[in-house]
């Protein structure tokens, strides 16, 4: 073994163009590979950083079709019930993820919060570091002024001090008594900066849903839990406006909620540098078939000194698998530079776990593992080839060659290589579509020059709707007058915040609405149409006459216009939204405006009806506001203005986020833009390796068939009809792998058609331009080879011959 | 009437660092048409090379070359091709034969490279096959072929476009004496049908089979 290692050794050194580019090729295929599998071991394969952590599931009783279906969770009831009759978990706890504003540890801010039942820590087996857990009726009204911070909070907010346990700090306005620090990188769940407790329990007519974990006793599976699960959540009685909607039990691992969401990403792109790699073996298998020729009378000499097929196939083996490992190194090399790169070109918040990513004994273990089986896959068909028995036999036929033999092995490789870029390319197209279809999008509102700042103001401060109306007011008023504002308003919940209220209502003179028509139902003030660029088709828009003295108006969307009153004119008709409408509760619909996609580029428009926020009586539907302004020119440079008006208003109120409507439209875009580009990489390479591999294998066949083109020109055969020779080979070879890779692509692309928008996965379009632009770029390959053939000399080719 | 080839003073030379290596000097000759003549020489003598230069596969060379009237030294590559496709026809020594094509494919080479007619194409082939008694051989590849048949169906690809002038190079070389023999009757059938042949050997024997033998040594024509 020994000598084959250093014979494999002198035998690469000597060879140092074959060498660089099998290693090049296969650096960039193990590079691809292991940087995505580092990603893929951090965020799905490494376990949660808990305790025995394979021993905690989310339970889940949830519809998982229509329009209630939701993630992993438990309804109130449900919940309550399993807690008390489950016999197979240790303990159940309940979380959810909130926000509040910190104030009083400098400038406010808003901060992300942990609610959860008290057992929750316990569930986790994680303590405080500092400090304690919640006790077990601290989940109770009036025993819930508690709250435990997280490392990271309490360093950056309270200066890591070791005596504010037992202080206490204002969340929303209201006074909480820090009991316990936890330790350092724990912020489960939903990046918890704080967590306060919660209290479950069932309020008549009130059903809330809420994720629920719980530790399983040891030995116990998620199948026996899943049982448990189902006999406790079906024998329980329904309440009497309770019913059941195609639920279905799941015990999950906790890591499901972190993860679910990108998984099916990350398989994907795991998939598509796999086929990276597997066209880097492809090409190298070509190289060391090319080789495999020139070395055939070197297998001949060594059978004749009795060297066995195994002996020569085990040395052509330590060959390639030494390229392979030298491969691999440089792969890791290219990962550890690609690693961060990938993470940072994701958008924010899209990869959990990122604290995970690193590298590992398991990407090492897995990049040796890889770099070993390529060594074995690419060299084992060459291997093979090189010693058969004919070949080694070739020392009695001096001056013959049977390099043709190769051929058809050679053709299949590069049809492969082919049909592998080709499904690759087809995939990054569907998602470049799909997210250029996104991007032509009309949402409904003109996001250039405007900017946007969100504010939640927690009952705690702003007690009644006058005060919330009065903030909104006062606020406005400001920023009206700031230099470069042409238009300022609010909206409770601004478009593609992917928040929003809806509901039905009725309509004037007993008409019904259709069935199970619901509308949108923000609350916006005069102007808002103008700051954010949504057209007013009819009538007018809301005036600050539009007040809680004065007649209720709305302004409804153009889809609901169509659907309700599709050949009527609708101004001066009245809805209400009280189901037994007093006479004060009617509402006049004064303007109409155009639809606006309020959930997200991808979603129709919801049918909309805006409510003048002075004519609002509810808090609940005026806590949370966008305010909107649009500028005469770069509006980001507006922003210190505008954060200096929120000070001067109110300065215990943190702005939750200032951002521009083009970046906000932009991060709805962001995902699908990071897979198309990703993708696009990684085809990009697979094209280039393609590329190649056309090129060696067309290269090389007209080196071989020297001979045979100077008998031909001997023959009469002019340039074209030796340009024509190659061509058609590329021709074919390109056809066949065009051919065998679309009905691939066929096949796999469907796994895109989630992350698709207004595109087929067998969209026509794409797969033609695919394959065109395939067809040219083998074209190309081959072109230097044919125009090298023409420059064979007959009278040299066929003495030497 | 005009010989059908008139070469003078062509040369050929590679350069070679300091200087210039000449594998052709200042050869001046006049073929007629219907001769069959023999070149002979030594190793390395540029029989070889003046076979190209007269099969218009060598176009690095100086001097004269007018053939069937037609001036060679002023014609571009293509317009050579052309001279080549419709006059001339080839045999080897190694027959070259294409190694993954059958008899009838090989054969059908020259032709495609002709603008002729696909059916043309397959009655030349057919009576060709049956003008060298190998019908029965159309199908096999060429290493499933003896050298003499091999040869045999090398002559046939050369003859099968009509041509006016066979070149052959060693065409006997590597075929023992009887295989040679029923080769050259070949030739020599073909010249008194009109064909002219200019050979390549080292072979006394087969030089008998020609009216005129040229001797070349070092690049010059000896007589």
């Amino acid at each position: 073994m020994i000598q084959d290692l250093r014979y494999a050794f002198r035998t690469l050194r000597r060879y140092p163009d074959f060498t660089t580019v099998a290693i090049v090729a296969l650096a960039l295929g193990i590079g691809a590979n292991t940087a995505v599998f580092t990603v893929v071991n951090g965020v799905l394969l490494r376990p949660i950083p808990f305790p025995e952590a394979d021993r905690l599931f989310l339970i889940s009783y949830a519809p998982q079709r229509g329009p209630f279906e939701s993630g992993p969770c438990l309804s109130d009831r449900d919940y309550l019930a399993f807690r008390s009759q489950a016999q197979l978990f240790e303990r159940v706890a309940s979380f959810n993820g909130n926000a509040a504003n910190l104030t009083g540890a400098g400038d406010p801010v808003r901060i992300s919060i942990g609610v959860v039942t008290p057992d929750f820590f316990r569930v986790l087996e994680v303590n405080p570091a500092i400090g304690r857990s919640f006790l077990a009726d601290e989940g109770q009204a009036g025993r819930d002024h508690v709250v435990v911070l997280s490392d990271k909070l309490w360093r950056n907010r309270f200066g890591a001090d070791d005596r504010l346990v037992g202080k206490a700090i204002k969340l929303d306005g209201l006074s909480r008594t820090v009991i316990g620090i936890m330790p350092a990188g724990f912020s489960f769940p939903y990046d918890s900066e704080a967590w306060t407790p919660l209290a479950i329990r069932a309020t008549p007519g009130n059903f809330l849903m809420m994720p629920v974990m719980g530790r399983l006793k040891a030995g116990v599976s998620p199948q026996q839990a899943k049982a448990e699960l189902e006999t406790i959540v079906r024998r329980r009685p329904l309440e009497p406006e309770e019913e059941r909607r195609n639920e279905l039990a799941q015990i999950l691992p906790l890591k499901e909620l972190l993860v679910a969401k990108i998984r099916a990403s990350l398989l994907i792109f795991a998939g598509a540098v796999a086929f990276v790699l597997l066209i880097a073996c492809a090409n190298v298998a070509n190289l060391l078939l090319a080789r495999a020729a020139g070395r055939q009378q070197e297998m001949a000499v060594r059978t004749a000194l009795g060297a066995g097929r195994w002996r020569l196939v085990r040395q052509l083996l330590t060959e390639s698998t030494l390229v392979a490992l030298a491969g691999g190194a440089a792969g890791i090399l290219i990962a550890l530079w690609g690693v961060p790169g990938l993470v940072a070109l994701a958008p924010p918040g899209t990869v959990p776990r990122v604290e995970q990513i690193r590298f590992d004994r398991w990407v090492l273990v897995f990049t040796i593992g890889i770099s070993l089986l390529t060594g074995i896959i690419f060299g084992l068909a060459p291997a093979f080839q090189a010693t058969r028995r004919e070949l080694r036999e070739s020392l009695t036929q001096p001056g013959r060659t049977l390099t043709g033999r190769y051929e058809g092995l050679r053709s299949a490789l590069v049809i492969s290589e082919i049909a592998l870029a080709l499904v690759l390319l087809t995939g990054a197209g569907l998602l470049l579509k799909s997210f250029l279809r996104m991007r032509a999008v009309d949402p409904g509102f003109r996001a250039e020059n405007v900017l946007t700042a969100t504010v939640d103001l927690p009952d705690s401060a702003y007690h009644t709707p006058l005060e919330l109306r009065s903030f909104q007011q006062r606020t406005l008023a400001r920023l009206s007058t700031l230099p470069g504002v042409l238009a300022a308003g609010t909206v409770n919940y601004r478009p593609l915040a992917g928040l929003l209220i809806v509901g039905d209502f009725t309509l004037e003179g007993g008409r019904k609405l259709p069935q199970g028509y619901v509308a949108d139902k923000p609350s916006a003030s005069p102007g808002y149409f103008r700051a954010m660029g949504i057209r007013l088709l009819r009538g007018r828009d809301f005036t600050e006459r539009d007040n809680a003295d004065s007649p209720g108006v709305v302004i409804i969307s153009h889809s609901v216009a169509q659907r309700l009153w599709p050949n009527e004119d609708p101004i001066g008709k009245r809805i209400s939204m009280d189901e037994h409408p007093k006479p004060e509760d009617w509402l006049t619909i004064v303007g109409v405006v155009d639809d606006v996609r309020q959930q997200g580029l991808t979603q129709n428009p919801d049918p909309a009806v805006y409510k003048p926020y002075l004519q609002v009586k509810h808090s609940f539907f005026l806590n949370h506001v966008t305010f909107v302004v649009r500028t005469a020119s770069d509006p980001v440079s507006l922003a210190p203005a505008m954060r200096g008006a929120f000070r001067e208003i109110d300065k215990d109120q943190p702005v939750q986020s200032i951002a521009t409507m083009q970046e906000l439209v932009a991060a709805t875009t962001a995902e699908p833009r990071f897979q198309a580009r990703l993708l696009g990489v990684f085809s990009l390479i697979a094209l280039v390796l393609a590329t190649v591999g056309i090129y060696g294998v067309l290269a090389y066949s007209v080196s071989q068939r020297r001979h045979e083109i100077g008998i031909r020109m001997a023959l009469g055969a002019e340039t074209g009809d030796v340009i024509g020779m190659v061509v058609r080979r590329t021709a074919a070879l390109a056809c066949a792998g065009i051919l065998l890779g679309a009905a691939g692509a066929l096949a796999l692309t469907r796994v895109l058609a989630r992350f698709l928008f207004e595109v087929k996965p067998a969209d026509p379009a794409t797969f033609l331009s695919v394959a065109v632009v395939l067809a040219v770029v083998a074209m190309a390959a081959g072109f230097i080879p044919a125009r090298r053939a023409t420059r064979i000399d007959p009278a040299v080719s066929l003495r030497y011959e | 009437m005009e010989p059908m080839i008139q070469l003078n003073n062509i040369e050929k030379y590679f350069e070679a660092g300091y200087g210039k290596t000449f594998v052709l000097r200042r050869v001046t000759l006049d073929i007629k048409e219907g001769e069959f003549v023999t070149i002979m020489g030594p190793s390395g003598a540029g029989k070889s090379t003046l076979l190209s230069i007269l099969g218009m596969l060598d176009s690095s060379w100086t001097g004269e070359f007018r053939f069937v009237e037609q001036p060679v030294h002023k014609m571009n590559n293509k317009q050579r091709v052309e001279l080549n496709k419709k006059y001339i026809g080839f045999v080897f020594q190694s027959y070259h034969l294409i190694d993954n094509l059958t008899v009838y494919e090989n054969l059908d080479i020259p032709l495609s490279y002709r603008n002729i007619k696909s059916a043309d194409r397959a009655s030349m082939v057919c009576d060709i096959l049956d003008r060298f008694h190998i019908v029965g051989k159309k199908d096999l590849y060429p290493n499933q072929l003896s050298g003499g048949q091999q040869q045999l169906v090398a002559v046939a690809r050369a003859v099968i476009a009509n041509p006016k002038l066979i070149l052959a190079d060693e065409p006997t070389g590597n075929l023992h004496s009887a295989q040679g023999k029923e080769i050259m009757e070949l030739f020599k059938k073909l010249n008194e049908e009109g064909t002219t042949i200019i050979q390549v050997t080292h072979s006394e024997t087969n030089a008998q089979y020609g009216n005129r033998i040229i001797q070349l040594a070092d690049g010059w024509l000896v007589k």
